[in-house]
């Protein structure tokens, strides 16, 4: 505002006395001879030695050298050559008066005598920053991913968490193009004489539960950043790919992604480039969950009307994040709408949701509350077997957000997050299990370069199954409790560095279990397994390094360091024999908060990124992570109720390097982005078992696990299309992920000692998401899938124990059950398309795996009675087409 | 999960594999008891057959002409006999000298000189059974008819338990078996044979039952062991043995249990080899299958009469004709009244 004001004066000054071009300072000559100084030192001296006042902005020629010669040089046009590097010009406002005017200023008036064009390619030596934030005009959110390009320079930016984005550039003219999922592009003319910010506001387009645009990203930001195995999904992306029985889903979507693999149909958890489901870092809001699926893996926790951004970590994981070795998935909640009260919702077979979201104080603080709610029960009803008609499940969750923006340097925000599962297996066993967060974060700007922000979360994950048929009624209740606190700082000294600096620290207690007899006539004893409790804190710095437009370097250091506190007992197991409950020889006694076993890691992170060409680069990385906690599970997929063990002298943590390389490549204007990426990473003292282990309530539980070892690699080729009828990806990933357990005794080994396969090794993946606007309202979406069949133990031959027909089966993992493949289909009627409606809706209709392929989940052996050999078996989860309907709304005042 | 259920009921499909095994391997299964009884002291040997679902007889090739003894830890030698051609090798009474406390181990010797042996086994002590009980039940599964439509079905049966008090001290670990003897009637006119007879099913287990007091040690317990089958209106004479067994034979049996009882859901463990505790002394490298148990037995048993329970659903029960010592429809059929009838 100040600057316009600024031209406005000028402008009136110039219209005052326009026509007085005094001809006497135009016969004053120069003669003067300048090596390498400042602007500003130049116009001093022609101010001291011509009777001279020049009146301009400083941080106009700021930077800018001079080296000149002039001998009786017109004053005019030694002005006009001092001032063409800095891209300024002038204005002889009387014969003392030299008035500096940027270019574009200048050609407001004098339009005839200074290009009035920005020349691209023509640099200025005078760099400028452009600043601002981009939000929706109507709510006032801010626009997290915008993409804001110069057109001329083919430079860009994402907005970040805020909205924010800075633009660091040569001074000149230049058109602004500002796009976001959703919006109406917003394309403007600027002038950049000087750094200055800029607010954007984006107007919805008007099918707004789906948009068209698809990228969250710059359109060359696969090829420019710094980033691999990085991938970032706006829940836009999310909402197009069909769906299961109507619901979207945020995990779903994450799977389809390369790299990413699920044991099967119904398992919760995730499994990425050949880790375990407990090694990813799942974070909403930063508040990490221990349970990332409603109903058995069914549905996702994250609500999706809730959800603002995806973003999955597979490699490259900043220094920032740490504490599993796998992946980090990240999913930032929505923030309210400044502006207006808005309620949305979706009403599905299985489950429904509503949400609110309005202003608390206008466009300075906003809230968002949601539910979601499942009633499977109804479904149940039609199942022809009794104990599944007597069967019953349930889950609910809230969201609930608040924020503040305090003041243009400080904003605070509030997030909460409740859910409760239950499930109840014919009339005897129930299973419950429920997620509390909260997390409250302070932004703080200290000034344009430098940002920080603290995050506290505190959280409470709870578990537990209860029986209720006499004498073996019980409950059995678990929990884990956690407290995190992180301050982060970044500091952008300048366009070529990024600095990051941060601490912090998590506290956890696990209770893994305690078992209370469900009545008197039950004949179970009470069981309290002990509390474990540790610290995990951090330091990290990293530094983000532009060495020149072709070269940019990133390197971290992240330094864990962990305590397992007391109090507690440690078993001391004899290392000359195997670990048994008999080979016990010493019980070592802890007092409270003594510290009963340390451990540190280094966590070195780095990656480089060459530019071969406009639009194609080849990047490296490493990283090492280090992951204290583990998740305690022998069985096919996780159940809810696994329990969870934090690091002891007996249980190692566990350890993860990685390498990539990986080559991008964008076509057609960036609306094709090509990659290919590699990797192989070596796992430590991953957490084994002993062949039919019993996990729960077992006392000398460190002596039924074994300490693997694991290895995995492959090739992620990916296609993905941007554009405005046609959209989506077809990716392709070549893995192996494969464990090795070699103790000293043959009781320490699996298969010999022998690498084999893990659960959830599939080779071949091929996965295409492709979505068609077939009209403005209509949209069809379509999602293949293909992935060799997991790796299972096969019977290799039966003999007869005690008059029981009894199965030999082969090595660990040494056969595969039948490939997976399904299409699923989706289509999607908008209600309307008028420009920010207050009603919309929309219909979905969705069918899950079209062609009714009975993908097998496992595979498994039934003896018969009377000498038969037992029947094989193929489970398959879902065995049929399963067709949905789903009615959304949005109604906004 | 939940939806797993829903749909699971279609989408469990029986398929055919074949897998064959390069090498048998030698199945032991047997045990002795503290009892001096030679229908418990036995070891049977025979060799794995290859897993073939496709042709659903298994072929069990009996190990012949072997060397078997049992030996505890203070030297002492007891040799086992084959009885015929049957792969069966007996403790004869003459020679049985078994004592708590003591731990035995299995010798064999093939015919071919191969040597196996197993681990030594303990003989704990098991208490007494307390008590039998048993309650008339109603049975729901869920079976495919003959189109192929789930369909439920209803039986009913008798659920015998067994009355146990677990000793104070920790670490006891049980298994049961059964046996099942029954009263027929044969409508024989004016002939004057035999009408009245008594079948002795053996085991009639079809699961391993085995338990230990980790969750409920030092109290009273009630195991259900068996299901006897309400099919004709007869008195039935139920057996339960109650063994006792080391931490490891538990282990055995409970994995030999858990293979029985999977059904490949995505909450069950992966299926494994069970390891037993013998090996090859000839061939560390060899695979052995089975286990030796050692074990205490006490035995009680009850007598149902399920006359008072009658009618069952199902066809009415009619009564075969002739002599009942010849009907040829149950095994070890005797005329000669059993204890308990």
């Amino acid at each position: 505002m100040r600057r316009r004001y600024h031209y406005f004066l000028l402008a009136l000054l110039l219209l005052l006395s326009g026509h007085t071009w005094a001809q006497s300072t135009e016969q004053r000559r120069i003669t003067a001879s300048y090596q390498n100084q400042p602007l500003t030192a130049v116009l001093q001296d022609l101010q001291q030695k011509h009777r001279l006042r020049v009146f301009y902005q400083p941080e106009w020629v700021e930077g800018v050298q001079i080296t000149e010669n002039f001998s009786q040089e017109p004053l005019a046009s030694a002005i006009q050559k001092l001032l063409g590097k800095a891209r300024l010009s002038f204005v002889l406002y009387d014969d003392q008066t030299v008035v500096l005017v940027p270019l574009s200023a200048a050609s407001v008036f004098r339009s005839d005598t200074v290009p009035s064009e920005a020349v691209p390619g023509q640099a200025s030596e005078r760099i400028v920053t452009l600043s601002g934030q981009v939000r929706n005009a109507k709510t006032g959110e801010p626009f997290i991913g915008a993409t804001v390009l110069i057109l001329e320079l083919g430079k860009g930016t994402v907005a970040d968490e805020q909205g924010r984005y800075t633009l660091a550039v040569p001074a000149g003219n230049y058109t602004l193009r500002v796009r976001a999922i959703g919006m109406v592009e917003d394309q403007r003319r600027v002038s950049l004489q000087q750094s200055r910010t800029m607010q954007v506001e984006l107007f919805e387009v008007s099918n707004q539960l789906r948009e068209v645009e698809v990228s969250a990203k710059a359109p060359d930001h696969n090829v420019e950043s710094l980033e691999m195995g990085v991938a970032r999904l706006s829940i836009q992306e999310v909402r197009k790919m069909p769906n299961f029985l109507g619901e979207v889903d945020v995990l779903r979507s994450v799977i389809a992604l390369p790299g990413v693999t699920t044991v099967g149909e119904g398992a919760s958890g995730f499994n990425v480039r050949g880790g375990s489901i407990d090694q990813n870092l799942i974070l909403q809001d930063q508040a990490p969950l221990f349970s990332a699926s409603h109903l058995f893996g069914f549905f996702s926790v994250f609500n999706p009307d809730m959800v603002q951004d995806v973003t999955l970590y597979r490699g490259g994981i900043p220094a920032r994040y740490g504490g599993r070795i796998s992946s980090v998935l990240d999913v930032e909640l929505k923030e309210g709408n400044k502006k207006a009260p808005i309620l949305s919702g979706g009403i599905g077979l299985l489950a429904s949701r509503l949400m609110v979201e309005a202003p608390l104080l206008k466009d300075k603080a906003s809230f968002v509350l949601g539910a979601r709610g499942a009633y499977p029960g109804l479904a149940l009803r039609y199942v022809p077997d009794k104990s599944v008609r007597d069967s019953d499940g349930y889950f609910y969750d809230f969201n609930a957000k608040v924020d503040y923006t305090i003041s243009a340097k400080d904003q605070l925000m509030l997030s909460g997050y409740l859910s409760r599962d239950g499930f109840r297996f014919g009339a005897d066993t129930t299973y419950t299990w429920g997620t509390g967060t909260a997390t409250a974060r302070w932004n703080h700007t200290f000034s344009d370069k430098l940002l920080s922000s603290v995050t506290g979360v505190v959280g409470d994950y709870d578990y537990g199954v209860k029986a209720e048929t006499e004498p073996y009624s019980y409950t059995l209740d678990s929990e884990i409790k956690y407290k995190q606190i992180r301050a982060d700082l970044n500091f952008e000294p300048s366009a070529q560095h990024k600095l990051g600096l941060g601490a912090s620290s998590s506290w956890y207690q696990f209770s893994p279990g305690t078992l209370t007899p469900g009545s008197e006539q039950s004949s179970l004893l009470p069981v309290n397994m002990p509390h474990e409790r540790s610290i995990e804190a951090a330091l990290y710095l990293d530094h983000e390094y532009v060495l020149n437009p072709r070269i940019s370097i990133s390197y971290g250091l992240r330094y864990s360091s962990y305590y397992n506190l007391g109090p507690g007992d440690v078993y001391v197991y004899d290392p000359e024999s195997p670990r048994r409950e008999s080979s016990i020889i010493d019980t070592l006694s802890y007092s409270n908060g003594g510290v009963i076993q340390q451990y540190g890691n280094f966590e070195p992170r780095a990656s480089l990124k060459i530019s071969l060409s406009e639009n194609s680069s080849v990047k490296l990385g490493y990283n090492r992570m280090a992951q204290y906690i583990h998740l305690i599970s022998n069985t096919t997929a996780a159940s809810p109720v696994d329990i969870w063990k934090t690091s002891n002298p007996n249980l190692r943590p566990q350890l993860g390097d990685q390498v990539a390389l990986g080559f991008f490549k964008n076509l057609q204007d960036n609306t094709i982005e090509l990659s290919a990426e590699a990797y192989y990473k070596k796992l430590h003292d991953l957490v084994e078992y002993k062949d039919g282990a019993r996990l729960l309530l077992n006392s000398t539980l460190d002596a039924d696990l074994l300490p693997g070892e694991g290895k995995a690699y492959g090739l992620e080729l990916m296609m993905r299309r941007k554009g405005k009828k046609l959209t989506g990806w077809a990716s392709y990933t070549y893995s192996r992920s494969l464990r090795r357990v070699n103790g000293p005794t043959p009781e320490e080994r699996i298969n010999d000692g022998n690498f084999f396969p893990a659960n959830f090794d599939k080779p071949h993946d091929l996965t295409l998401v492709l979505n068609q606007q077939l009209s403005r309202l209509i949209s069809l979406s379509a999602n293949f899938t293909y992935s060799t069949g997991r790796p299972i133990t096969y019977p290799e031959s039966v003999g007869y124990i005690d008059g029981l027909l009894m199965v030999n089966y082969s090595d660990r993992n040494q056969h595969r059950i039948p490939d997976y493949h399904r299409l699923d289909l989706a289509f999607v009627i908008d209600g309307t398309n008028k420009r920010n409606a207050n009603w919309v809706s929309s219909w979905a209709f969705s069918v899950y795996n079209v062609y009714g392929r009975k993908n097998p989940y496992s595979v498994f052996f039934k003896p018969a009675y009377g000498g038969t050999i037992p029947q094989a078996y193929r489970l398959s989860v879902i065995g049929s087409a399963v067709p949905a309907i789903t009615y959304n709304f949005k109604i906004t005042r | 999960m939940l939806l797993a259920v829903v749909l699971l009921q279609a989408c469990v499909d029986p398929f055919e594999l074949q897998t064959g095994e390069v090498q048998q391997s030698l199945v032991v299964s047997g045990m002795i008891t503290d009892q001096n009884n030679p229908e418990l002291n036995k070891v049977a040997l025979t060799w794995t057959a290859p897993f073939d679902s496709e042709n659903q007889q298994v072929i069990v090739e009996r190990v012949h002409n072997a060397t078997v003894t049992v030996q505890d830890n203070l030297g002492n030698s007891m040799p086992l006999y084959e009885e015929g051609r049957t792969g069966v090798y007996t403790l004869q009474e003459s020679d049985f000298q078994v004592e708590h406390g003591r731990s035995y181990t299995l010798h064999i010797t093939l015919p071919d000189g191969r040597e196996y042996a197993s681990r030594p086994e303990a003989v704990r002590p098991v208490p007494a059974i307390q008590g039998i009980s048993y309650e008339f039940k109603q049975f729901v599964d869920v079976v495919r008819n003959s189109a192929g439509v789930l369909i439920e079905r209803r039986s009913v049966g008798f659920e015998v338990k067994a009355q146990v008090q677990d000793p104070p001290e920790r670490g006891n670990f049980y298994r049961w078996d059964t046996e099942g003897v029954f009263e027929f009637y044969t409508n024989t006119g004016d002939v004057p044979v035999p009408s009245v007879c008594w079948a002795n099913m053996g085991s009639i287990n079809t699961k391993v039952v085995a338990n230990n007091d980790r969750l409920f040690n030092g109290r009273y317990f009630e195991q259900p062991v068996v299901v006897v089958p309400a099919d004709i209106p007869t008195k039935y004479r139920i057996k339960i043995r109650q063994f006792s067994l080391t931490g490891e034979a538990y282990e055995f049996w409970r994995l030999f249990n858990e293979q029985q009882t999977s059904v490949g859901s995505i909450f069950d463990p992966p299926p494994a080899r069970i390891n037993g505790n013998m090996y090859s002394v000839t061939n560390p490298g060899e695979r052995v299958v089975g286990y030796f148990t050692a074990s205490a037995m006490v035995e009680d048993f009850i007598v149902i009469q399920r006359m008072f329970y009658a009618p069952f659903p199902g066809l009415p029960y009619e009564l075969p004709l002739g002599d009942c010592r010849y009907t040829f429809l149950y095994p070890n059929v005797t005329n000669v009244r059993p204890i308990g009838f």
